[in-house]
């Protein structure tokens, strides 16, 4: 009699999680580009573009990784690492907020360092690296970092802090379980998509002994996440995914290549259920020689991209569009070719008025930031065969 | 409150952990053997003081936790009879029992770990979220060793008692079942077990 009680229980206690699992809601959708702009400054006929530095060069500190999302009305917010070297123990995480009206950065100010993180975390933080921030459609802001308790970047896991308040308070930093296996490993490099019921879809990647790219689904709550991590590639070359939205509950991301091949192209895939499945990875025509990029949607629904278009190096920095979905790419502007220099890790936020930011690591020494609108890409004869 | 419960539990791990090292020096110098409950009492206290006591922001069990950020439920369990044998000499399971329990472990992670650090496709660590399949499996299984009136149906049932109170961070199933420590921990106890009953049986 105890047992079929118990058999029961057990039918019962394995029913709750189904029954959660299942229940009833509609899919999400993607919010289309730009859903939150305002319409002033992309809309304006006059071409826009601007250049300008963050921070300023100190002698012995390298700068690297900066991250740049819209915080609030004519308000961007921007992060980076800077340190002695990458994953010295002096290493922070630095912000610094943008006035598009007055054109101005503020003075950087450090964002969370190492000791903090670990004093937060309650964890032993070896050091403190990729930042990624982004907003959703509540004007939370996200901040997603990496850290490394033991061994290098392949041991690193991500952590998370969530601003209420546009990036003034921050909550203290949590740590996500993404992997079984002590939770080896995951990074993050380029923002997530955040979709119209509030979910967010993040790119990541794992590094440990083989390399491929998840997606995490974060449902958030006031002051922490729920998420949920799934493969999104299954061959070993494909990391540092940039996603964007391809139709309702399409999207398309391109991959940083990390193949041994002498030529490499940036790679790209499909989903057509909001990254839960994936086509297999095909070369685009972008040369890639194994660096960071990111990649945004324009109002026309062209794909802007910010990558180093070469084969082997670091020295040059162009902007890229393509009109048909990242079959084909033309070239719009070369923004920085200075050989023996390094321009790398691009981050591309859409502000509330509409503008396009870019923000970069300049040889390594500071982090600069370029603004355009759409006026200047058309002015730039950017979709002329 | 989730977050606090969640919090709680995540030491329940390295504070056992502790205790296992602390009553195996404190055994190796011969203390609990000839001791009385007020040392073994003491040695407790000790423990729970090592595992707790910050250092510098960060205690043993901290640290224990910066290398193993999610101990299982199966962890719990599995250092629970350890210790319990270690301290009060008392078998939570047979031996029979534990070489089936540590066998479970090892297999259900390597099938987690190898697609999970990319030597596979598969992607079997995301069914933990949800997947149909795999609840009507471990529900099969748990309801095969309550017929076969094993002591690991018990174990399989806090599985999924944790699971539905939210006991630890991850929203994943497999994190309550398995963990990188349990799998090498298991390793251990199994090569003791198999020693402990062949040489019983030779």
């Amino acid at each position: 009699m105890t047992r079929y009680i118990m058999i029961i229980l057990v039918c019962i206690l394995y029913a709750i999680p189904l029954i959660r699992t299942y229940q009833l809601s509609g899919p999400p959708s993607i919010m289309p580009a730009g859903h939150n702009q305002e319409n002033n400054a992309s809309n304006s006929r006059e071409p826009v573009y601007l250049e300008s530095f963050i921070n300023d060069e100190i002698d012995g500190i390298q700068c690297h990784a900066s991250s740049i999302t819209s915080a609030g009305k004519n308000r961007m917010v921007s992060v980076w690492y800077a340190g002695t070297r990458e994953g010295a123990k002096d290493v922070a995480l630095y912000i610094s907020f943008f006035d598009e009206k007055k054109n101005s950065w503020t003075a950087p100010g450090v964002l969370i360092n190492r000791e903090d993180s670990s004093g937060e975390l309650k964890r032993y933080v070896k050091k403190i690296g990729n930042p990624v921030i982004f907003s959703d459609r509540k004007d939370r802001l996200y901040l997603f970092y990496s850290t490394v308790s033991i061994g290098g970047w392949s041991g690193t896991s991500i952590n998370y802090k969530i601003s209420l308040d546009r990036g003034t308070t921050w909550t203290a930093s949590r740590k996500m379980v993404l992997s079984p296996f002590l939770n080896l490993t995951n990074n993050v490099k380029n923002k997530g998509i955040v979709l119209d019921d509030g979910s967010i879809v993040l790119p990541v990647y794992h590094e440990f002994i083989k390399k491929y790219s998840q997606m995490v689904r974060i449902q958030p709550d006031t002051y922490e996440i729920e998420y949920k991590i799934t493969k999104a590639t299954h061959e070993h070359k494909a990391i540092q995914p940039s996603i964007l939205p391809n139709e309702k509950r399409g999207l398309v991301a391109f991959f940083r290549n990390m193949d041994r091949d002498e030529r490499k192209y940036i790679l790209m895939a499909e989903s057509s259920d909001l990254g839960h499945t994936w086509t297999a990875l095909q070369n685009t025509t972008l040369p890639h020689p194994n660096s960071g990029f990111d990649m945004i949607m324009l109002s026309n629904g062209s794909y802007l991209g910010s990558i180093n278009k070469a084969f082997h190096n670091r020295d040059n920095l162009t902007l890229v569009i393509s009109s048909d979905r990242g079959r084909t790419w033309k070239e719009l502007k070369v923004i920085e070719n200075n050989p023996d220099n390094e321009y790398s890790y691009p981050s591309i936020s859409r502000s509330d008025r509409g503008l396009l930011h870019i923000t970069y690591t300049y040889e390594r020494k500071r982090i600069k930031h370029i603004v355009f609108n759409e006026a200047w890409i058309l002015s730039q004869n950017a979709y002329d065969n | 409150m989730l977050m606090t419960i969640n919090i709680v539990f995540e030491y329940i791990c390295p504070v056992l952990i502790m205790f296992w090292i602390v009553i195996s020096l404190a055994r190796l110098a011969g203390v609990t053997e000839s001791s009385g409950p007020a040392v073994k009492g003491l040695l407790l206290l000790l423990s729970l003081l090592a595992a707790l006591y910050p250092i510098r922001g960060l205690s043993a069990s901290d640290y224990m936790l910066s290398v193993n950020p999610g101990f299982s439920i199966g962890s719990a369990v599995l250092l629970l009879i350890i210790v319990c044998n270690r301290i009060f000499h008392t078998k939570l399971l047979t031996d029979k029992d534990l070489k089936r329990f540590a066998i479970w472990n090892i297999l259900i992670s390597i099938v987690v770990f190898v697609p999970a650090l990319g030597f596979t496709g598969l992607d079997i660590y995301a069914m933990g979220y949800g997947s149909y399949v795999l609840f009507v499996v471990m529900a099969l299984i748990t309801i095969f060793l309550v017929f076969q009136k094993s002591s690991l149906s018990y174990i399989f049932i806090t599985y999924i008692v944790a699971f539905n109170l939210k006991l630890l961070i991850s929203e994943n199933f497999f994190d309550y079942i398995t963990d990188g420590v349990l799998f090498f921990i298991s390793i251990g106890v199994l090569i003791a077990v198999s020693r402990r009953t062949g040489s019983n049986y030779s």
